[in-house]
C-alpha cells in the first residue's frame, strides 16, 4: 500500500481533515497548558509533535485521546464534535510510554483484552495470529512481559493497540524507554506498520531525530503554542521561528542588517541574497533593519582561498564528523558551529589554534527579525 | 451489561451481609429467650440453665450478669426502657430497694409457701421469693498463713491485727452486696462508731477492695493474699480445686443475704418469666442449688457442696434487714468518702 | 494485507460508558455513606455529648471545667502522663538498639529475631499484663526483683506496655534506618571519622524523624491504652478506666465524653507528627541514594547478637510463662498439668462461645472491610469521579488513626444507644461489634491499598477505556489478581487486629456476642487468672495460626499462582 499523501491525491482534491482541533486552550488551574492549538490531519498521516519538556505535547495528546478534558476549544473526527465524547467513547487506539501492557496476562490475553466478548474465540486467535505476525513476534502467545525484552513489550502493546482497528493511533514517547539500537530499529517498523495499515497515527516524542526520520508533518511546540507545522525537511531547512531553528539539529545564530530586502550585513561582512526573504509567520517580506541570520553547521565550508579569517577554538569529535567551534571576527563575536568531516586516517580535520579559511553559503541563511529575539543558549535546553 | 462475574460475587457478598445483619434478629424468633439479669456468681449460671431448660427446653436464658450494686443502678438506669424480663437473682435487700422505686411486679409463685419462711416476702402477693442464702465467710490460705506467721482469726475484730497488713481483700460496698453485708453486719453487730474505728483499722490491712464478692477467695486460693473476705459460694468451689484454704466463720457470727427472684415491671415475656419463677420454688429447683449453696429455700435439704459450712443457718447473724436496707446509702457514701482511694475499677 | 481491510464496524458510543461513571460515582458516595455511619456520626454523637448536659442541653465546656475541677479526676490525667512518659522512655532506646542491631550488624538470624520482636502484635495487649501478674505478683517467681513493690499499679502497667509498644517502635525505627543512604557511611569512612562521632552526626540525624515518630505512637499507645490497666493497674487510675468506671459504674455520659475527647489529642497530635515525619523521610532518600550495607565487624556483631537475644528471651519468656500458666491445675499450688483452664464455661456464662464469636467477627470484620478498604482505595487512586468525592474519601479513611478505641467505641454508645436513631436497631448486635471493628483498623489497609494501588501502572485503566473494556472487568482480571498479596495482607492485618481489640468493644458488646477479649477481661476480673490466661492464649494461638496462613499463601502459593511475575523462576 502506498502511504496516502494528501498533497498527492488523484484529480487534486484535497481530502476532508481527519481530525480537526480548534483552538484548543488547556488551563490546569493558574497554569495554562495550551494557548489555543489548530490542527488538521488527513487520513492516513504520520503526525509527530514534537517539543520540549513541559511543552504541553502530552497533555494535546491526552486530549486528543480523551483522557483530559480541555478547558475550550473543539475537536472534530471526519467532521463530528467529539469534544464530549469520553476516552471509551473515541476509541482511539494509545500506547503509552510505559506501555501498560497487564502483567498477569499473556500476549495472547494482552493483545484480544479489547476483543474479549464481541467475538468468539476462534475469531480471536485468528485475529491474535495475524497481529503477533504483523509485528514479527509470532509464537509469542504464551509468554508474559516479564518474559519479553523492552522492544517486545512495545510491540505487544502495540498490537493490542491496534487490535480492534482503531481510525486514529496515538503514541505517547513510545520509544524513550528503550535502548539506542532497538530505538533505531522500531522507528522503522512502526513506520512501516503504519503505513501498511493506514492507520492515522500521532505521536509524541522529544527526540528530534524521531520526528525527522518518522513524521509526515511535524508538529513543533513550545510552552503551550505551535511553533511550527510542517514537513521534516520543511522545519529543518525552514524554520519558522528561531525556536524551532534553535531546537531542530544545531543553528548558528549571527545579528545582523537587513538593506533593500535583499542586502544581508553579517558583521564587517556584506551579502546579496538571492531573494527577498519572508518574515517569520506570515508571507510579507521580511523589513529592512536588525536581523537575525541562522546557518546549520553543515553549510560552513572550509575553503583554502578566498574565505573569512577563522581561528579554531575547539574541536569535538562526533563520530561521522567533526565539530569544529570557530571564531569568525569578520561575521559575529558569538562562536560559531561548523561540521567537517575527518581528516586522513583518525586525526581530526583541524586542531584548536589553528587559523583557517571559511566560507558560507548566503542562499542557505536563515532570517528572523531580530525582534524574534535570540533564543536560549544551548546548555539551558535539550536538543542540538 | 453489567458483567455477570461481577453480579454473582456482588451478590454472594450482598447476601452474606444480610446473613449477617439478620442473623441476630433470627436468632430470637421462635424460641422464646428471657434476659435475665443476676448476680449470681458465673459458675452457677449454666447450671441452674441446664436444670430450667430440662423442664423447659423452648425457653433460652440470656445471662446479664453483674455485681448487685451495678445492676441495681443498670435497672434504675433502664426504668424508661426496661431490657430485664426476669431478675434472678438479686439479694433481697436490692429488690426491695427496687420495689421502693416501683421496678417490681409483684408475684406469686406457684406452691411458693411451701418454702421457709425465711424464703418468703411476708406481703400478700410477695415481692420477691428468695432462692437460695449465702454466709459472708473468711478464705484463710494456710500455706501463706504458715510463711508469714498469720494468726488464724477467729473473731471478726482480729482483723484489725496490724500483722494482717496488706494481706486482706475484700469486696467494695459501693458495688457488691457481700460487701455492703460485711459493713452494715458490723454496724449493727458492733455499733457504728466501734464499727468506723474497727474499719479504719481494717482499712490500713486491706490491699485492695474488689467489685466481684469472689474474687477475695480466689486472691486468697492463689496465695497471692493471705485473707480473701468472700462467701460461702465461691470458698467451698475453691477449696474443692484443691486450694488450700481454710473456710472460717467467727465466733461472733457473719453478715448473710438471701438471693432472691422477682418479676420486673416492663418485662417483655412476662408469661415465661413466670413460668421461671415458678420453677424456682420447685423441690427439683432446690437440689439444683444445693449443689453450690449450703442453704436452700426448699425445707429438708442439707446435703450442700462439698467442703461447705456445716450448720451454716445457725451461723448466720441476727439483724435487722429493713436496717440495712433504710441506712445503705449513707453508710456507702460515708464508706466511699473514707476508703474509696484503693477500690478496683468496677468489673463485669 | 488482508488485516488492513478487516476494521470492525465501528459501535456507537455504548450506554455502558455512561453506566461506569454512574457507577463509580454511586459506588463512592455509598461507601462515603458508610463511612459517615461508620466512623463521622459517633464522633460527633462523642463529641456533642461532651458539650451538653444530662438532659441534652448544651452547655459549651461546662462539663470540661467539672472535669478540671474534680481532684480524682485530674489524677487521672497525672497518672496516664506519668506512666505514658515512662513507657516511651524505655521503649524506644530499646527499641531503637533492636532495629539498629537488626539494620546496622552483621548479627545472624535476622529473620527469626525480627519475627520475635513482632510477636507481641499477635496478642492482646492484656495478655503480657497476665504473665506479668504470673511472674511479679505475691505469688510471683521473680516477684524478688520488685523489691516489695506490687506490680499491681504503675509498675506492672508500664512493663506490661513496654512489652505491647516495643514491636511498633522496632518497626518505625528499623525502617527510618533501613532507608539511609550509603554514600554518606562511605564518606565518613574515607575520613577516617571515630564510629562514634559518625553516629551522633549521622545516624541519629538520619533516624531523628524516625525517632520522633515512634516516641509519639509509643506515647498515645500507652496513654489511651484500656485492656492493660484494667488487669494489672489495680486501683491506679488512669484516663480509660475513668472513661470505664464514668459510663459503666456511674452511667455518667457526659464525664465519659469529656474523657474521650481528651484522649482523643494526643492521637490528633500523633496523626500530624507522623504525615510531617512521613514527608521530611521520604525526601531523605533520593533517586540516587545507595541502600547501606552494613559490614561484618565481630566486637561489635557479637555484641549487637547479645543484646537482642536478652531481648527476644524476654519476649519469649513472657509468653511462654503465658503458656505454662494455661496448663497449671491450681497455680501456685498445683502444678500439674491440667486443661481445666481451657474449660470455659466454668469460669464465664458464655464459655468458649466467646471464642467463636471471636472469631466470626474478625473472619467478617476482615472480609467486609478488605472490600471497604480495597474498593474505597480504587475509587479514590484510579476512578474518574469527581476530586471532591475522592479527597472526601480519603480523609474520612485519614480519620480512624487519630481515635483511640475507647473513644470510638464510647461514639458508638452514644449515637447507636439513642433512641432517636433509627439505626438503633443495630445496638447490641454483633454486626455493631463489626462495624467498630472495621472503622477502627480502616486507615492502615486504605493506606496499604493505597500505596500498591499507586505502584499499579496509572495507564491501566486508560488502556481500558480506549480499549472500550469496562473497568470492572480490568478491576476483576487485573487489578485485583496484581493486587492479591496485598489484599491478604490486609484481610490478616484486620483479623488479627480484630481478634485481640478489647477497648473498642468493651462498651458495645452484649451478654449473647461477648468477644473472647472480654471474656479475658471478666475471667480476670473475678480472680480466674488461669481461665483468662488460658482464654488469651486462645486469642494468641488463632492470631498466630493465622499470619502463618499467609505467610504460607504468599511464600509457598502465590508464586505458584502468581508465575507471571518471576516466570523464569519456576
Amino acid at each position: 500500500m502506498r502511504p496516502l499523501d494528501m498533497r498527492a491525491q488523484p484529480g487534486g482534491a484535497v481530502k476532508p481533515a481527519f481530525l480537526r482541533l480548534e483552538e484548543i486552550v488547556k488551563r490546569f488551574g493558574g497554569f495554562t497548558a495550551l494557548r489555543g492549538i489548530d490542527l488538521q490531519v488527513s487520513e492516513g498521516e504520520f503526525i509527530c509533535f514534537l517539543g520540549p519538556s513541559g511543552c504541553g505535547k502530552s497533555t494535546l495528546l491526552r486530549i486528543i485521546a480523551g483522557l483530559e478534558t480541555h478547558t475550550s476549544g473543539r475537536l472534530l473526527e471526519s467532521g463530528r464534535d467529539i469534544s464530549g465524547m469520553s476516552a471509551a467513547e473515541r476509541r482511539f487506539g494509545i500506547l503509552f510510554q510505559s506501555y501498560a501492557l497487564f502483567p498477569n496476562l499473556n500476549v495472547y490475553e494482552n493483545v484480544v483484552y479489547g476483543l474479549r466478548g464481541r467475538k468468539r474465540r476462534a475469531e480471536l486467535e485468528r485475529r491474535a495470529f495475524d497481529l503477533l505476525q504483523l509485528v514479527d513476534l509470532s509464537g509469542t502467545e504464551k509468554k508474559f512481559p516479564a518474559q519479553l525484552s523492552g522492544g517486545e513489550q512495545q510491540r505487544v502493546a502495540l498490537a493490542r493497540a491496534i487490535a480492534p482497528s482503531p481510525r486514529l493511533l496515538l503514541l505517547d514517547e513510545p520509544l524513550s524507554a528503550l535502548d539506542a539500537k532497538v530505538r533505531v530499529h522500531l522507528r522503522r517498523q512502526i513506520r512501516d506498520l503504519q503505513r501498511r495499515l493506514a492507520v492515522t497515527t500521532i505521536m509524541v516524542t522529544h527526540d528530534q531525530e524521531e520526528a525527522l526520520t518518522m513524521a509526515d508533518r511535524v508538529v513543533v511546540m513550545n510552552r503551550g503554542i505551535v511553533e511550527q507545522i510542517g514537513t521534516p525537511t520543511e522545519i529543518y531547512y525552514s524554520p519558522r521561528t528561531p525556536f524551532v531553528a534553535n531546537f531542530v539539529g544545531k543553528m548558528n545564530f549571527m545579528p545582523a542588517t537587513l538593506r533593500d530586502g535583499t542586502k544581508l550585513g553579517i558583521g564587517a561582512t556584506g551579502f546579496d541574497l538571492p531573494a527577498p526573504r519572508y518574515a517569520s509567520a506570515d508571507r510579507v517580506a521580511l523589513a529592512d533593519g536588525n536581523v537575525l541570520a541562522c546557518l546549520r553547521p553543515e553549510h560552513i565550508r572550509r575553503v583554502q582561498s578566498d574565505g573569512l579569517q577563522a581561528a579554531v577554538s575547539h574541536v569535538e569529535f562526533l563520530g561521522s564528523s567533526w565539530r569544529v567551534a570557530l571564531n569568525v571576527p569578520a561575521l559575529t563575536t558569538h562562536e560559531l558551529f561548523a561540521d567537517f568531516a575527518g581528516g586522513a586516517g583518525f586525526a581530526p580535520p583541524v586542531q584548536a589554534g589553528e587559523r583557517i579559511l571559511i566560507a558560507i553559503a548566503p542562499e542557505r541563511i536563515v532570517l528572523f527579525p531580530a525582534s524574534a529575539g535570540m533564543p536560549v543558549p544551548d546548555g539551558a535546553r535539550s536538543g542540538g | 451489561m453489567i458483567d455477570k462475574t461481577a453480579k454473582r460475587s456482588g451478590g454472594a457478598v450482598l447476601a452474606l451481609a444480610l446473613v449477617l445483619l439478620a442473623g441476630p434478629a433470627m436468632a430470637q424468633s421462635p424460641p422464646v429467650t428471657l434476659v435475665a439479669y443476676t448476680s449470681l456468681q458465673k459458675e452457677v449460671l449454666a447450671p441452674y440453665e441446664a436444670a430450667f431448660r430440662k423442664v423447659h427446653p423452648e425457653i433460652q436464658i440470656t445471662w446479664v450478669r453483674d455485681a448487685g450494686g451495678v445492676i441495681h443502678a443498670r435497672l434504675l438506669a433502664e426504668r424508661a426502657n426496661p431490657r430485664a424480663d426476669i431478675i434472678f437473682s438479686l439479694p433481697v435487700t436490692d429488690i426491695v430497694g427496687l420495689y421502693k422505686e416501683g421496678l417490681i411486679e409483684p408475684y406469686a409463685p406457684k406452691d411458693f409457701e411451701k418454702l421457709k419462711p425465711r424464703f418468703r416476702d411476708s406481703r400478700a402477693v410477695p415481692v420477691w421469693t428468695g432462692l437460695e442464702m449465702y454466709l459472708n465467710v473468711i478464705c484463710f490460705n494456710t500455706v501463706e498463713a504458715q510463711k508469714r506467721n498469720l494468726p488464724r482469726p477467729t473473731r471478726w475484730a482480729d482483723l484489725a491485727n496490724p500483722v494482717y497488713r496488706g494481706q486482706i481483700t475484700m469486696p467494695s460496698p459501693a458495688m457488691s452486696n457481700t460487701g455492703y453485708g460485711y459493713i452494715h453486719g458490723w454496724m449493727q453487730a458492733m455499733g457504728e462508731s466501734a464499727a468506723w474505728d474497727f474499719l479504719d483499722k481494717l482499712d490500713q490491712n486491706v490491699a485492695v477492695y474488689t467489685s466481684s464478692s469472689a474474687t477475695p477467695c480466689k486472691y486468697a486460693s492463689t496465695g497471692e493474699y493471705a485473707i480473701g473476705l468472700s462467701t460461702d459460694l465461691t470458698g467451698p468451689m475453691m477449696k474443692t480445686r484443691g486450694a488450700p484454704i481454710d473456710l472460717i466463720v467467727p465466733t461472733d457470727k457473719t453478715a448473710w443475704d438471701i438471693e432472691a427472684i422477682a418479676l420486673p415491671k416492663g418485662s417483655r415475656h412476662p408469661e415465661a418469666a413466670k413460668l421461671m419463677l415458678d420453677w424456682a420454688v420447685t423441690r427439683e429447683a432446690s437440689q439444683t442449688f444445693n449443689k453450690y449453696y449450703g442453704i436452700v429455700g426448699f425445707p429438708g435439704l442439707n446435703n450442700g457442696p462439698p467442703n461447705s459450712i456445716p450448720d451454716g443457718d445457725a451461723l448466720a447473724a441476727d439483724y435487722s434487714v429493713e436496717w440495712s436496707i433504710d441506712n445503705r446509702d449513707r453508710l456507702i457514701a460515708e464508706w466511699f468518702k473514707r476508703y474509696n482511694a484503693k477500690s478496683e475499677p468496677k468489673a463485669n | 494485507m488482508a488485516m488492513a481491510q478487516d476494521v470492525v464496524a465501528r459501535e456507537p458510543a455504548r450506554p455502558v460508558v455512561r453506566t461506569e461513571n454512574v457507577l463509580r460515582t454511586g459506588a463512592c458516595v455509598v461507601l462515603l455513606a458508610i463511612l459517615a455511619v461508620l466512623i463521622v456520626m459517633p464522633l460527633y454523637a462523642l463529641l456533642s455529648q461532651s458539650l451538653e448536659d444530662a438532659d441534652k442541653h448544651f452547655i459549651g465546656l461546662g462539663n470540661f471545667v467539672r472535669y478540671a475541677n474534680n481532684p480524682g479526676l485530674v489524677q487521672s490525667v497525672y497518672n496516664s502522663l506519668f506512666v505514658s512518659i515512662a513507657v516511651t522512655a524505655i521503649t524506644v532506646p530499646l527499641a531503637f538498639g533492636y532495629a539498629y542491631a537488626l539494620t546496622r550488624s552483621c548479627m545472624p538470624a535476622k529473620t527469626i529475631f525480627k519475627g520475635i520482636a513482632l510477636l507481641p502484635i499477635l496478642a492482646p495487649s492484656l495478655l503480657p499484663a497476665i504473665s506479668l501478674t504470673y511472674m511479679f505478683g505475691n505469688q510471683g517467681f521473680m516477684r524478688g526483683l520488685l523489691a516489695g513493690h506490687s506490680i499491681h499499679g504503675p509498675i506492672g502497667i508500664i512493663m506490661a506496655q513496654v512489652f505491647h509498644c516495643f514491636p511498633f517502635g522496632v518497626l518505625i525505627i528499623g525502617t527510618a534506618l533501613g532507608i539511609s543512604d550509603g554514600r554518606l557511611y562511605e564518606v565518613a569512612q574515607t575520613f577516617s571519622t571515630p564510629k562514634w562521632r559518625v553516629f551522633w552526626t549521622i545516624t541519629l540525624p538520619a533516624v531523628r524523624y524516625g525517632l520522633i515518630s515512634a516516641c509519639f505512637v509509643t506515647f498515645t499507645t500507652a496513654i489511651v491504652d484500656f485492656g492493660v490497666a484494667k488487669v494489672i493497674g489495680g486501683s491506679y487510675n488512669v484516663l480509660a478506666i475513668e472513661i470505664f468506671k464514668q459510663i459503666i459504674g456511674q452511667q455518667n455520659f457526659q464525664m465519659g465524653a469529656v474523657i474521650g475527647v481528651l484522649l482523643l489529642l494526643p492521637a490528633l497530635l500523633t496523626f500530624f507528627i507522623e504525615r510531617y515525619v512521613n514527608k521530611r523521610q521520604m525526601s531523605q532518600l533520593t533517586a540516587r541514594a545507595v541502600l547501606y550495607q552494613p559490614k561484618p565487624n565481630r566486637l561489635f556483631d557479637l555484641a549487637m547478637f547479645g543484646f537482642v537475644v536478652v531481648i527476644a528471651f524476654c519476649i519469649l519468656g513472657v509468653n511462654a510463662v503465658a503458656v505454662f500458666a494455661s496448663f497449671f491445675k491450681l497455680w501456685p499450688y498445683d502444678l500439674s498439668f491440667s486443661l481445666d483452664s481451657y474449660d470455659f464455661a466454668a469460669f464465664d456464662p458464655g464459655g468458649w462461645s466467646s471464642y467463636w464469636n471471636s472469631i466470626v467477627m474478625a473472619s467478617a470484620a476482615a472480609l467486609f472491610g478488605t472490600v471497604l478498604t480495597f474498593g474505597g482505595a480504587y475509587l479514590v487512586e484510579k476512578s474518574p469521579i469527581p476530586t471532591l468525592l475522592r479527597s472526601l474519601l480519603h480523609i474520612l479513611a485519614m480519620i480512624p488513626i487519630a481515635v483511640p478505641g475507647i473513644v470510638l467505641g464510647l461514639g458508638y454508645v452514644f449515637f447507636f444507644n439513642d433512641p432517636e436513631n433509627p439505626l438503633g436497631f443495630l445496638y447490641y448486635t454483633m454486626t455493631i461489634l463489626v462495624m467498630c471493628s472495621i472503622a477502627h483498623y480502616y486507615t492502615i489497609p486504605h493506606l496499604t491499598a493505597l500505596t500498591a494501588l499507586k505502584q499499579v501502572d496509572k495507564e491501566f485503566e486508560a488502556v481500558s477505556q480506549s480499549l472500550g473494556v469496562p473497568f470492572w472487568v480490568t478491576l476483576r482480571r487485573v487489578t485485583i489478581p496484581i493486587s492479591l498479596p496485598v489484599i491478604l495482607d490486609v484481610a490478616t492485618y484486620i483479623f488479627v487486629n480484630a481478634m485481640t481489640t478489647v477497648a473498642a468493644v468493651i462498651f458495645i458488646y452484649s451478654p449473647q456476642n461477648k468477644l473472647a477479649s472480654i471474656a479475658v477481661i471478666a475471667m480476670e476480673d473475678t480472680g480466674d487468672t488461669g481461665a483468662a490466661c488460658a482464654m488469651a492464649m486462645m486469642i494468641l494461638y488463632t492470631s498466630v495460626a493465622v499470619k502463618l496462613v499467609q505467610i504460607a499463601l504468599s511464600k509457598l502459593l502465590f508464586p505458584k499462582l502468581q508465575l507471571w511475575r518471576h516466570p523464569d523462576a519456576s
